[in-house]
This record gives structure tokens, sequence and C-alpha cells, in this order.
């Protein structure tokens, strides 16, 4: 079930409400045990066979990290959630590659992607990782592990929790109390107005135009490709955002997934905002392994010998970056298109930044710019969003020549439908409001570092509680009516 | 002494707490009404519709299932964004209604007549008037009212109205199915469609007390819509079911029947009104940019031809759609808040029927 249905507020209601009453009258075992069904019943509600691939992959973490020390153990829990991964997601991909590269249709088999197989799969992962690395400890208690790999808030689409991070807030005893629940519900009707009200109704224009990008006028198709960006956003960190509210109301904490993205002033900032615990994951367990491994060692070591200090040093870096986030890409779904949106042109822009930073310097000097006037902070905002949308034009097209249309239509000023969509520009106000509000509270609190906050109120005075009731009436008001799932679902 | 304490203690932290729960409660009741307030305040721009009028209900010789009651400003901002007055008879019309009033055209259409989504003086009905200079124009166009319901009501509309120079009625379709012509032609009732007469909402609605609330807080009306937007989404497969279980196609024998049946209706209410039907096909966008009309896969010369034959004018909108949209690159249908060409009429497709409309009766005269 959606976060944003119905069904799911009554299901919510009877966890709160189921908690509730646990908490008052039975043991912390009992809790545990009455979230792990909630939560496999909010997995199952899409269709419980789904339900018997997750408990398969609980119990091959559980089994294998208890094993960790048995080599052919330990890799089988690194096989096991990676072929799940590799066979639901990605086996039609590889038949669909492999019959264009020898010209011979293979066919492809009838496969339902299970929702969320991506994030729990993942987390299935670092769990076994860390315990081998002695991160963490084993988590002998089959309920407990069972319900970090399940729980409902970030069971489908993330933020990817890690087991560091879950598992003692498990041990501990935590409960619902009224100030959890008053902030917790905040975080959701946020989430939710990000989710209902700005994305899914983005999606419609940004619909209609990568459908036909031929039938529109350039401003526009440039409208939709902004939008598209936003909507993205919203989507998705409106889903986290309920993700973390729902939890908090039950008493556990998850870490920020989302801040800020689009104040980045470089690619490699965007991606430490945007979908932190993806990158965070991705360099702890891809990155910096392939980084120390004894391929890429030997490979540094060649290259210096042939290119010289300097330089030799820097390939095997940016080759492991690029295998990184070319796997980012293919996390984001099984097509060329998201390896390149999501992947290959990030690294293209990563590797660009770092190496034209000299020739930037040497301009800036010669031109007297100061690097960190607000002018040249902004020049590089900007640039990085474009930079970034230009992106997404890949990751949400159908098809390489969809793209092609898409771009094309912009860069040869196609005439065209014109359509000024309303809501592009409500979303687009709202982001500035909220980013600028950021910026000025950042300013005030003397932070370097642009930090993104919630827009809480304090549910205990009228004022407040006023407040939140016209959020949420808004939200009921001005609520996409059409179906219009999580973009990260499918992921 | 000393348990006794405690329990005068005890006692008065469990009033402490049932007195702050009390006083908690009472800031969410007086927050959730101060709430509704600002809320209603802010959708009287966006979203302040007319209700139904239920004293129409047992009228007998409708002239449409419903109307509405009369407001001086309403305002739909769902879908486009419209802002007008419903009239003293109910209906969208700048003019208000008087028995003795001079009506030279009545135009009968659904909800792309009643022109909820553009602003009055965009719609056909003024645009027409406008145009025309020296002729009222008047529009009983009302959400629902697809074309064989208004056949069904055209001699009651004659009755009050009595038009002296022309009766438009509005369609998007030319293909009906045998059972729903067959009950046109043997007078049987049109079912009426209209979802808002149904339902558990309709039953709220009807409560006194909360029909003057739901009157007054275009909140509350934007929260009905939204529930009845939300249950049309949900039974949307049902209803492509119904549809594909009705035999849809032009069944040209009772086409031509029911055309004579129109004629008739109106010559034997003694009324000297030409009939034109407008036809507005809807419009796709096709993957490679071209425009396809719904026009294409309908019987529109025959229909266009059986026309003829009964003495009625057909206009049809599907070449001035098209040549807008190779020229200019407009559509008649969406609106900057919807999909491109879905859903209802826009202001440019208002006026281009207005125009093609004033053509016609230009050159008829």
């Amino acid at each position: 079930m959606s976060f944003a249905s119905i069904d799911f507020i009554v299901f919510f209601i009877v966890v709160i409400l189921g908690t509730l009453i646990i908490q008052k009258f039975f043991s912390k075992r009992v809790k545990e045990v009455f979230l792990l069904l909630a939560s496999y019943f909010f997995y199952g509600y899409w269709d419980w066979r789904f339900c018997f691939l997750l408990l398969f992959v609980t119990l091959s973490s559980y089994i294998t990290a208890k094993y960790k020390d048995e080599k052919g153990v330990y890799a089988l829990g690194i096989i096991i959630p990676l072929l799940v991964l590799g066979f639901f997601k990605y086996f039609n991909f590889f038949l669909d590659s492999v019959s264009a590269i020898i010209g011979h249709d293979l066919g492809v088999l009838n496969i339902i992607l299970p929702v969320g197989i991506s994030f729990y799969t993942f987390q299935a992962l670092s769990y076994v990782i860390d315990v081998k690395r002695g991160t963490i400890e084993v988590e002998n208690d089959f309920i407990r592990l069972a319900l970090y790999l399940s729980f409902f808030p970030q069971l489908v689409a993330g933020p990817i929790v890690r087991a560091s991070e879950f598992l003692p807030q498990l041990k501990e005893d935590r409960k619902i109390t009224a100030d959890n629940f008053k902030y917790g519900i905040q975080l959701i009707a946020f989430g939710l107005f990000k989710k209902i009200v700005l994305a899914d109704h983005i999606s419609v224009f940004v619909d209609d135009v990568f459908r036909v990008p031929v039938a529109f006028h350039w401003a526009t198709i440039l409208l939709a490709v902004i939008s598209y960006s936003i909507q993205i956003y919203f989507d998705f960190s409106g889903y986290s955002d309920i993700a973390i509210g729902c939890a908090k109301c039950l008493g556990y904490d998850f870490s920020k997934n989302f801040n800020l993205p689009f104040v980045s002033r470089s690619t490699s900032e965007f991606w430490r905002r945007w979908h932190i615990s993806l990158g965070s994951w991705l360099k702890d367990y891809v990155l910096y392994p392939l980084l120390k491994s004894n391929f890429i060692q030997w490979l540094t070591r060649k290259c210096k010998n042939i290119f010289g200090k300097k330089i030799g040093k820097k390939i095997p870096v940016y080759l492991s970056m690029f295998i990184t986030w070319t796997l980012i890409g293919l996390w984001h779904g099984s097509a060329y298109t998201y390896v390149v949106g999501a992947g290959i042109l990030q690294f293209i822009y990563m590797f660009l930044e770092e190496t034209l930073e000299p020739v930037a310097i040497f301009i800036t000097n010669k031109l007297k710019i100061s690097r960190e006037s607000k002018g040249y902070k902004m020049y590089q905002i900007l640039r990085t969003y474009l930079l970034f949308t230009f992106a997404m034009i890949f990751f949400r097209a159908d098809s390489f020549s969809n793209a092609g249309q898409v771009i094309k239509g912009i860069f040869t000023l196609q005439n065209g439908i014109r359509q000024p969509f309303a809501w592009s520009f409500v979303a687009i106000v709202l982001l500035l409001i909220f980013t600028i509000g950021a910026v000025i509270k950042s300013h005030k609190n003397k932070d370097k570092y642009i930090e993104g906050y919630y827009p809480t109120v304090n549910l205990d005075t009228v004022l407040g509680l006023t407040i939140f009731f016209v959020v949420v009436g808004l939200i009921i008001c001005l609520a996409f009516t059409g179906e219009q799932p999580f973009v990260y679902f499918q992921f | 002494m000393k348990k006794a304490n405690v329990k005068i203690s005890e006692n008065d932290t469990k009033k402490d707490t049932n007195l702050k729960k009390i006083n908690y409660f009472g800031k969410f009741i007086l927050s959730g009404i101060l709430a509704v307030i600002v809320l209603s305040f802010g959708m009287y721009f966006y979203f302040n519709i007319p209700i139904h009028d239920e004293s129409y209900d047992n009228v007998v010789n409708k002239i449409t299932n419903y109307k509405y009651e009369p407001i001086e400003i309403y305002t739909r901002g769902t879908e486009g964004y419209g802002k007008g007055r419903i009239n003293n008879d109910g209906y969208v019309n700048i003019h208000d209604y008087s028995k003795d009033m001079p009506i030279d055209i009545l135009i009968m259409g659904s909800s792309q007549i009643e022109a909820f989504q553009v602003n009055i003086d965009e719609s056909i009905t003024t645009l027409l008037e406008k145009n025309l200079k020296n002729k009222v124009v008047y529009n009983v166009g009302i959400s629902g009212h697809v074309f064989l319901q208004n056949v069904s009501k055209i001699k009651n509309a004659i009755d009050k109205y009595h038009p002296k120079d022309y009766i438009i009625l509005e369609t998007d379709n030319i293909n009906f199915s045998t059972e729903e012509l067959n009950s046109i032609i043997n007078n049987e009732e049109f079912e009426n469609n209209v979802s808002e007469n149904e339902g558990i909402m309709s039953k709220i609605r009807k409560n006194k007390i909360f029909r003057t609330i739901y009157r007054y807080s275009p909140f509350l009306k934007l929260v009905f819509q939204q529930i009845q937007e939300f249950n049309k989404m949900n039974n949307e497969d049902d209803l492509i079911d119904s549809n594909i279980k009705n035999d849809i196609y032009f069944n040209e024998y009772l086409t031509k029947q029911l055309l004579v049946k129109i004629k008739n209706d109106v010559s034997n209410s003694n009324s000297e009104a030409k009939l034109i039907i407008m036809y507005h096909p809807s419009t796709t966008l096709k993957e490679d940019g071209s425009l396809i009309l719904s026009s294409e896969i309908e019987n529109v010369e025959e229909f266009s031809s059986l026309c003829k034959e009964n003495g009625i004018y057909f206009l049809d909108m599907s070449d001035r759609f098209r040549e807008e949209y190779e020229k200019n690159y407009v559509l008649p249908y969406g609106f900057s808040n919807t999909s491109v060409g879905n859903g209802h009429l826009n202001k440019y497709g208002h006026k281009m029927i207005a125009d093609e409309l004033y053509k016609l009766i230009k050159e008829v005269e």
C-alpha cells in the first residue's frame, strides 16, 4: 500500500493504536512482533508472495551473519541478496542486452519486480558486511533483525537505514510519546504535501511533454525538464519525510535522506545532499572497498609507472568512481537511460569539476572574481542545478531517442504548444521560499554548511494547531486525485 | 494521615492531567474551527462552486435534471480557472431570466457549455452574443447533460424559453448505443448520470444544517469534490467495463429516427427556431506530434447528411480544431493546470466554437 492512500492512513492508525495498547499492557517483545507482523502485512498488501522473498533474504542474512567467519557462508551472505536483486530486477535487462549484442531475440521472462527490492537487499548486504567488519555485533534475535529489514516506514522506498543506526534503537525500549507523535505527524504532513500536492500535479505536465516532445514549444519543454527535476525531488524527499515521520511517531529516529540538494555548489556536494543514504551506502560498501582492492592497488602502481605519479594516481580512482556511478545508475533501474542519467553523466560532471578546477581558479583570478562572493556561489549553484537537470532528461526519458527529441526541441528553439503549467510555478516558488528560508536560518546560526529544516510548529498552542490543520486542509483540497505512484517505488 | 495525603495528591495530579486533557481538547476543537474558517476564506477565490437547487428536484417538465441555486460569484480553479455567476434561473448566464424575456438563441449542452472552467465572458454563450450584437443568447448547459439527455428535454425547453431563431445542441460524439437511441426515440426517461445526486455524499448534503454550512464553506465544497474525484478514479475500471458492454456504433436507421424526432419535437412545440447540432470532437496528440480527432473514427459525414436531410444544421468543429493546431499550436481542450489537450474546452476552444457558430448563423441568415 502506498503512503498516499486511504488504506495506509487506516493501517497507520491501527498500528499506532495497537502499539499504544501494547506498550501499556504488554512487553517490548510483543510490540516487536506486532510491528513485524504489521510490516509484513504492509508489504504483502501489494502481493503476498513478496513476503516470502523478504523472509528469504532475512533468513539468509541472519544465518550468514551468524557464521560470518566461515568464508563460504559469508560469501553466501553477499551473493544471495545480490542474486535476488539481480534476478528480479536485472535478468530481463541482461537478456535484452545479450539479445542486442548477438542480434538474436532471446525473449524475456515474466518476472514481477517486487517493490522496494533494491532497498531491503542493500540493507541486508550492509548488515552482513558490517557484522563481518566488526562494525556491529551479530544480531542473535531473529525477530529484531527481521523487523530491521522489514520495518514498514522504510521498506519500499528507503531511506536505506543502516543496521548500526536502527538495531540499537530496537534494543532500547522506544515508545510512542506525545512529543514524538506531534513532531512525526508534521513530517508526514510535510511529505504528503510535497508528494500528492506538488509532485503528482507536476507529473501530469511532465508526462505530457515527455510523451510527445515534438509537439511542444522549446520553452515548454524546458519548463517540463525543470519541472521533472523538482517533481522527482518532491516525490522522493516527500516519501522520505513520510517515512521519517512514521518512524518518529512510533518512537524511532531515521537520518535525513535529503538536505537541500538544490543549494549544492558542485555535483559531488549535490550527491551528499540527495538520497544521502544511497550515496553513503555505495561509498562505504562499493567505492572504498574498490579503492582498497588488490586490482586497483596493482593498477595504481602500473599507472604511476606509465603516466607518472600525479596522473597515474588518479586514473584508478576515476575508474573506481566510474564503476560506482555506473552501479548507482543501474540501481535506479534496469535501463541504459538510468545508467547515463543517474550514473555516467554524474561521473563525467564530477570528473570535469575536478580536472577543470585549476582552469576555473586561473580564470577567476584573472578576472579578479572572488570564489567566495555571492555572485560566484550563485553561478556554481545554478551550474550544478542545470547539469543535474540535463542528466534527468535521460533519467525520465523512455529511450535515448526520446531524450534526444527533448534536447533537440530545446536547443533548436522548436515551435509548438505553449503550456505555462501553473503547478510547476507554484512548486518553484515554494521551493525557492523554503530554500531561501534555510539559507537565512543557516546564516543566522553562522553555519558554513546550509542545512535543511522541517518547518514544524508547536502543536501545544492554538496558533500551531491552526497552522497544522490549515496545512492538512490544503493537502486534502489540493491533492492530485489521479493515480500516481511514488517514483522511487520502481527502484 | 500520610496515606490520606498521598491519596489527595494523587487525586490532584489526576485532576491536573484531566484538566490538561480538556484544555488541549478545547484548543484542538477551536483550532479546527479556525482552520476551516481560514481555508474557507482562501478557497472562496479558488473553489466556491454553486450548489444544486433542491427545490427543483420535484418540478415537472424539467429542462435539465437539476440546476443550481443562484449565486453572484462562483469560482472554480481545479481545472482551468473560471469565474462567473448563476442567474436567477439556475444556469450560467450574464442575463437574469424573466418570463417576457425575448430569447433568440437557446444553447443546450453539457459541462462544456456550462463552462465552469473559463470565465463567464470567455464562454461560447457570451462570445456568441457579443459577436451577434443584437441577439439574446441563453445558456441552459449543465454538467452531466449529454446530447441525448438534452434531446429528451428539448420540448420542455422550447415551452419555457420560446427561442426565436435557433436551438443549439452541443455534442462531443455522434455514435450512440442502440439502447440509448431507442429510449430517446420512444420518449423514455433518459437515465441521469449525474454523480452528485447519488451516494452518501448527496444524502449528507440533503441534511438542512449541513447544507447551510456547505453552502457557505468553499473548503467543504472542495473536500466533497475531492472525495467524488477520488471515488471516480477508483470506479474508473467499472466505467470502462460498462462502456464496453454498450454497443456503441453508428446506427444509421436509429440515428435518422432520432433526428426526425428532434425535428418533430420542435415543430410540435410550434417553434420556428432552427436547429443546430454543434459537434466538437475530442483530440489526442500522436507520438509524431500530429493531432488525431475523434471525428476520424466517427461517422461524421453520414451524420451530417442525415442532419441535412432533416433540415438540421450540423456544425463540425474538426477542421477548425485541426487548423488552429497546425497553424498556431493551439488546442481546444486542456488548461495550464491540467493535461494538455484533455478535459474541458478552454478559452480558445470556446472562442473557436463561438466564431464558427457565428459564421454559420450569418451564412444561414
